[in-house]
């Protein structure tokens, strides 16, 4: 039991990497939030009713380990290196997919924090609604209301954005054709 | 029907009934703000997945790998010892996930005021008897202790920072466990990094973790050391040594309570450092 537990531990860690990587932004508190997960789990696991259940309790614990003990280092920490002042990496065939995921990616980070982890747990983690109310120990409406700012917010930025480049192209057509 | 984000949302990702979306239009052709709304939502209809799962990442670092390879290991080791002596400590991961939480205070001296000079008892030559560790606070808790201090890497408490109000609070709630009254020790070289309070079944334990020079550290890799005090019926006893796998400590008792300095092995100067502590807080 002990093993197929802690098996279970290390299959999810690439994915608790990558959320407690977005979360704090920063690889060394994601380092600290990861390994307090796994602490925190060791000494909870006869709490995990449902071992299908797994990834979402992992996910709950770091999302509250986050919430209540590295948060406020993490934001000192983000004043001096921010990850939403640069654009981030990706993987695209091409320059202009790679531009376009790249600006879809700094606009979820640039959101508040609670509609980005609503981002990141739906769109990025693809949890449901209610498994992401149940992580974020929030009520499922409230899950889909931060969604919708989310994505109006999103949406504003991007219509601005396109409303720039309509403008640019009006006034350099060969530029909008390239 | 309200219209509202949600709904919104719902009626730009075709998600509402006939009769939901024709309020929609209508509510959008007599209102500008709702019309303007709808043009963003439609907006933010962008390919998220595709974009997260595009991102390039840095990789799970092999420290966090190496880190839960340990910690597994630690807690089977923990979980068969007890199991072995019977006792009904409820130790392990409680221990584990508590050594993790945080708070400090930050003091640095010259590592140029190590100076040797012996005084310290050696009641073991490698090992020190049950016996013996049971005036300490029991073997089990030091033991546990130890386990879970070598999981410590100077990368753990890395972004810890210093907060007196809580190092307060871990003392007040130890004094008050314990009914004894906790020291915060100093040492020269050491930066205090985190104070925390710990349970043992009933035991109360105050954790404090220091990072170290690495001058002072015999490989050279700088590797935290800890103070875990926890109150016994012994008034005091002197400073005896102990080890557990490549862990070791110095331990005495003042004023009722057991102090363990731990650290790994490959430091050679624990000793020094039990004998150049001094108070910082009681």
């Amino acid at each position: 039991m002990n093993h197929l537990f802690n098996k279970a531990i290390e299959i999810e860690l690439p994915s608790l990497w990558r959320f407690a990587l977005r979360l704090s932004k920063s690889e060394s508190i994601a380092e600290e939030l990861v390994q307090r997960t796994c602490l925190r789990a060791i000494e909870r696991k006869h709490q995990l009713k449902n071992s299908a259940k797994i990834r979402s309790w992992l996910f709950s614990i770091l999302h509250s380990i986050w919430k209540n003990e590295l948060r406020s280092s993490a934001l000192r920490a983000e004043a001096s290196l921010s990850l939403q002042s640069t654009l981030p990496m990706v993987n695209a065939d091409n320059s202009e997919q790679s531009h376009d995921l790249k600006q879809v990616l700094h606009a979820v980070y640039s959101l508040p924090e609670a509609q980005r982890e609503v981002m990141l747990l739906i769109c990025a983690e693809g949890y449901s609604y209610k498994e992401a109310a149940e992580i974020l120990e929030i009520p499922t409406g409230t899950v889909m209301s931060r969604l919708a700012r989310a994505r109006e917010n999103i949406g504003e930025t991007f219509s601005a954005r396109n409303q720039t480049k309509a403008k640019s192209n009006t006034a350099n057509p060969s530029r909008g054709a390239s | 029907m309200k219209i509202d984000d949600i709904t919104l949302l719902n009626y730009v990702e075709k998600r509402l009934s006939d009769e939901e979306i024709e309020t929609v239009r209508m509510a959008a052709m007599h209102d500008d703000e709702i019309m303007q709304r709808i043009k963003h939502f439609q907006a933010s209809e962008l390919p998220f997945e595709t974009a997260f799962q595009s991102e390039i990442l840095p990789e799970v670092p092999k420290d966090l790998t190496r880190f839960l390879n340990e910690l597994e290991a630690s807690h089977v080791h923990t979980e068969n010892t007890l199991l072995a002596k019977s006792r009904g400590l409820q130790l392990a991961a409680g221990i584990a996930a508590a050594f993790c939480l945080g708070w400090l205070a930050s003091l640095q001296i010259s590592p140029s005021d190590l100076i040797y000079n012996s005084s310290i008892e050696t009641s073991n030559e490698a090992n020190t008897s049950l016996n013996a560790l049971s005036a300490y606070g029991g073997q089990e808790i030091i033991d546990s202790m130890m386990t879970y201090q070598r999981l410590y890497a100077e990368e753990t408490i890395a972004n810890s920072s210093s907060n007196a109000q809580t190092q307060a609070m871990v003392i007040a709630r130890f004094d008050q466990d314990s009914e004894r009254t906790l020291t915060v020790f100093s040492a020269p070289a050491l930066t205090l990094r985190r104070v925390q309070n710990l349970k043992l079944g009933k035991k109360p334990i105050a954790q404090a973790v220091y990072s170290i020079q690495p001058s002072l550290n015999g490989d050279m890799l700088a590797t935290p050391i800890a103070i875990c005090a926890t109150p016994v019926i012994e008034q005091s006893k002197p400073p005896i040594e102990y080890s557990l796998n490549d862990m070791n400590a110095v331990i005495w008792v003042s004023d009722g309570i057991s102090y363990a300095l731990m650290g790994k092995q490959s430091l050679k100067d624990l000793d020094e450092i039990k004998r150049k502590l001094t108070y910082l807080k009681t």
